[in-house]
């Protein structure tokens, strides 16, 4: 599986040149469905980014995106807007507070153990 | 039309509270094991429940869903289930894996756009939404088309309808329903596909074998149910369009409005016109008639603390003519005229209340229709008025425990039908109530659905209807089911065989009519593993259908007749399909099935082979999503064999030496594109452009003996480019 990926990668890389698509892992305080959808839909339709998945039960998202367009850190910007903190960086906690229950920090924990 | 309908709507849904039953299973390396104390949490409505010592758990299902189960347990990931309005009162069972493994053992659940439900004891296949997309066009029959268990055939060279068939036998022998209310029935066996728009839909369920006792006795070969879009969840704004190369154009339009907390309200629109005349083989005879349908729903739906209640009101009309194309009805006396003309009102409603005791619930259901249909072929003329009223009551219960569940209840459905065509008159007023029973028994492994029902028919007496449903889990990959019961229905051979009017040939009625009675046994076994680490599924099914009686069409007695006769314990239906999915890599689904039909009746004094059947059929679909999720491609391959055909004469004493069809592969593909709120697509019908040569017989002249359009086994318009729109916005989340 990680083997298959690396491979892919590698090709992407001689054919569309490693400086201009890069891949990166973000971990996010993304914690359920509603937050997924939130995410993808709105990184998505972003420009720059060739796709956007997120794993909410490991909390972390894969994005590619063209480094022409786009940095890591505008990445982290715009999943902070939408209220989620983004590796070091934290979400705006106005944005974060709009956010259904399930995708507050801590949101399933609470739900699971209480 | 008549719009003298009083209504007293109340109908009920047979669930109302309703608890679902799971155990909790963790899975170290080795073996799995009941988990103690595992907590089953639903995000939603935050109700919960922990696991006993065997792992069980039972949980109130709230009466808003969808909603999350999180199962957790110390030691072990958590896994997440959605649960939706269909799962109430299904038997879950949860798999925990030990957190000692490493996260990618973890199976990665991927709902699949159709699936054979697992968690259900009859082999139901699911199609949801998602699956209806790839067949942007139109309504109901082309919803089949991606897949294997449906078949949809042309029924004759000049109408353009389409006939569905599962197991061989034609698509009266499947029950149709709307909701669980009896759908398409009567005088909408033939054109009635037609009538309801695709995006309407919101999924459908086909049941393979015979269904449900709960929804009556008419269910033979299967029993497919329609969900239309909910007013609670459906979008606030929908609009699509649609228009191929022909300049068929249609238009859907919905809206579902939330009212007040418990009211909410939905419309539906559409309309779909065929302006353009199209010959495209030349034989003065258009391709498709020209003309309008359109349609229009408005539901409404009430949830309160104790009851829940829907009801709405459809119309439904079509006016097509077809035919010789104009330059002949302007030149030439021969001009032969095809008209299809429909009216359809119909009324629904349904009331549930949940009782104080938990786990029980009363529903009732009221529905009616008036329907006027009128066709035309050439000389030939057919008239029918149907009214119906259907009405239908269930108790639902538990014994101690969601492990014995029992459903009683009872019906009355009224109709009067009258049909005439050619000097042919069928009338008939039937009055049938039935009482029926339904109990389950929800084991760990082994779960039964044991029912019967009982109908006294005005006209032809009594008739009693067992059915069994059993399915036993093998191993946790493995489902084995088994099915058999009893279905009957009263033919109306005027309205199910209309389109052989298309034929100079005359009909010869059957003596009298006799209800068909068949019974139907079968099994399946559905195998989950994995290729390349992601989901595989693996399924064969056999059904046997056997008549005691069926009301045969013979083509092959004598070229200028079409003889109608009732055929005892004879005809017989023998099914094998084979399925098999996999995701080669992600986002690639690939869908291969493969289809065995030998479905035998008595023609021509000889048992054999239906006629225009093929023995094999191969179906392949492949889909491909990129994972922005912004593109989506689909292409789907059908292979149908070659079927035995009808004799024709084609002149005096002249006879067709072609009595077998060729090989008819079909392909479809369509492309998606989304961004936001707007998707676009472009697709393909009959890719390969097959088309039959000459599909019409003596087509110079429709009006001698030999006239015949009903032996088409191949489409009449080649290559068909289409295009469209959808356009969303989503019911705001609170």
């Amino acid at each position: 599986m990680k083997t298959i990926g690396i491979l892919l990668l590698l090709l992407a890389s001689f054919t569309t040149n490693a400086q201009k698509v890069k891949t990166d892992i973000v971990k996010t305080s993304a914690e359920c469905g509603d937050c997924k959808e939130r995410i993808e839909s709105k990184l998505n339709y972003t420009k720059g980014i060739v796709y956007a998945e997120l794993n909410y039960e490991t909390k972390e998202l894969e994005v590619r995106y063209k480094t022409k367009h786009l940095t890591l850190s505008q990445i982290y910007a715009v999943l902070n807007e939408l209220g989620y903190d983004a590796d070091d960086t934290k979400a705006d906690s106005a944005a974060q507070k709009a956010l259904p229950a399930c995708c507050q920090p801590g949101g399933m924990a609470k739900e699971i153990h209480n | 039309m008549k719009i003298a309908v009083t209504l007293v709507c109340l109908f009920l849904f047979s669930t109302l509270q309703a608890q679902l039953k799971g155990v909790v299973l963790g899975s170290t390396e080795k073996e799995k094991t009941p988990l103690y104390g595992a907590k089953a949490i639903l995000l939603k409505s935050g109700l919960r429940a922990i696991s006993n010592e065997d792992g069980k758990f039972e949980i109130v299902l709230p009466k808003e869903l969808p909603d999350t189960l999180v199962v957790s347990a110390n030691g072990y990931y958590p896994d997440t289930v959605i649960l939706d309005k269909r799962d109430r009162f299904v038997y879950l069972e949860v798999v925990l894996y030990t957190d000692q493994l490493l996260p990618e053992v973890i199976v990665r659940i991927q709902k699949g756009t159709t699936s054979i439900s697992r968690l259900k004891t009859l082999n139901v296949e699911e199609i949801s939404s998602g699956e209806l997309k790839k067949a942007a066009c139109c309504n109901l029959s082309e919803s089949f088309e991606t897949n294997a268990s449906v078949d949809v055939n042309i029924t004759d060279a000049v109408s353009g309808a389409k006939k569905i068939q599962m197991m061989g036998l034609d698509g009266v022998y499947t029950q149709l329903q709307m909701e669980n209310i009896p759908y398409l029935r009567g005088l909408e066996s033939s054109y009635g596909l037609t009538s309801l728009p695709g995006t309407w839909i919101e999924s459908m369920q086909i049941t393979k074998g015979s269904g449900t006792v709960i929804n009556g006795y008419e269910s033979m070969a299967g029993l497919i149910n329609i969900e239309l879009k909910k007013p609670f969840e459906m979008e606030r704004f929908y609009l699509n369009t649609y228009v191929n190369q022909m300049g068929r154009n249609e238009l859907n339009l919905h809206s579902g409005i939330q009212l007040n907390k418990k009211w909410s309200t939905a419309l539906f629109a559409h309309y779909a016109a065929h302006p353009f005349e199209v010959d495209s083989n030349k034989d003065g005879f258009r391709d498709m008639p020209n003309g309008l349908n359109s349609a229009f729903l408005n539901r409404y739906h009430y949830q309160g603390e104790k009851m829940e209640a829907q009801f709405g009101i459809s119309f439904y009309s079509q006016d097509l003519t077809g035919g010789s194309i104009s330059q002949i009805r302007r030149d030439s006396t021969n001009a032969y005229n095809v008209g299809l003309d429909a009216r359809n009102l119909s009324a629904f409603a349904k009331t549930g209340f949940f009782l104080k005791k938990t786990g029980h619930s009363l529903g009732i259901l009221y529905h009616y229709k008036h329907h006027e249909q009128t066709n035309q072929f050439g000389l030939r003329n057919f008239k029918g008025v149907e009214d119906r009223a259907y009405s239908n009551l269930i108790y639902d219960g538990i014994i101690g425990s969601t492990i014995h569940k029992y459903k009683v209840g009872a019906s009355i459905v009224y109709s009067n039908i009258e049909q005439s065509a050619d000097t042919l008159v069928d009338n008939r007023e039937e009055i049938v109530p039935g009482a029926f029973a339904e109990y389950t028994y929800t084991g760990l492994r082994l779960i039964m659905v044991a029912g019967a029902r009982y109908d006294f028919h005005n006209l032809f007496g009594e008739q009693f209807v067992p059915r069994l449903h059993l399915k036993y889990l093998l191993t946790e990959n493995t489902d084995l089911r088994f099915t058999g019961g009893k279905g009957w229905r009263v033919p109306n051979y005027l309205i199910d065989n209309n389109s052989l009017l298309a034929t100079s040939r005359v009909w010869v009625a059957p003596s009298e009519v006799q209800p068909e009675i068949s019974w139907n046994v079968g099994g399946s076994l559905v195998h989950e593993f994995k290729i390349l680490g992601r989901k595989a599924t693996l399924s064969a099914d056999y059904y046997h259908t056997y008549f005691e009686n069926q009301l045969v069409v013979d083509r092959d007695m004598d070229p200028e007749f079409i003889y109608f006769r009732n055929v005892e314990n004879s005809s017989f239906s023998n099914s094998l399909q084979t399925e098999f999915s996999f995701s080669p890599f992600r986002n690639f689904d690939i869908r291969m099935a493969y289809k065995y039909l030998d479905v035998r009746s008595v023609f021509n004094n000889e048992l054999q082979q239906q006629v225009m059947m093929p023995k094999h059929r191969g179906f392949m679909n492949l889909a491909y999503e990129t994972r922005n999720k912004r593109w989506n491609f689909d292409l789907t391959l059908s292979l149908f064999g070659k079927s035995r055909l009808p004799i024709v004469m084609t002149g005096p004493d002249e006879f067709t030496t072609k009595n077998t069809s060729d090989v008819v592969p079909m392909m479809g593909g369509q492309v998606t594109h989304t961004y936001k709120k707007w998707e676009w697509y472009l697709g393909g019908e009959n890719m390969l452009n097959i088309t039959q040569k000459n599909p019409i017989i003596s087509v110079e002249d429709p009006f001698s003996p030999y006239f015949n359009a009903t032996r088409v086994w191949a489409p009449v318009y080649g290559i068909n480019i289409y295009a469209g729109m959808r356009y969303t916005l989503e019911k705001r989340k609170e």
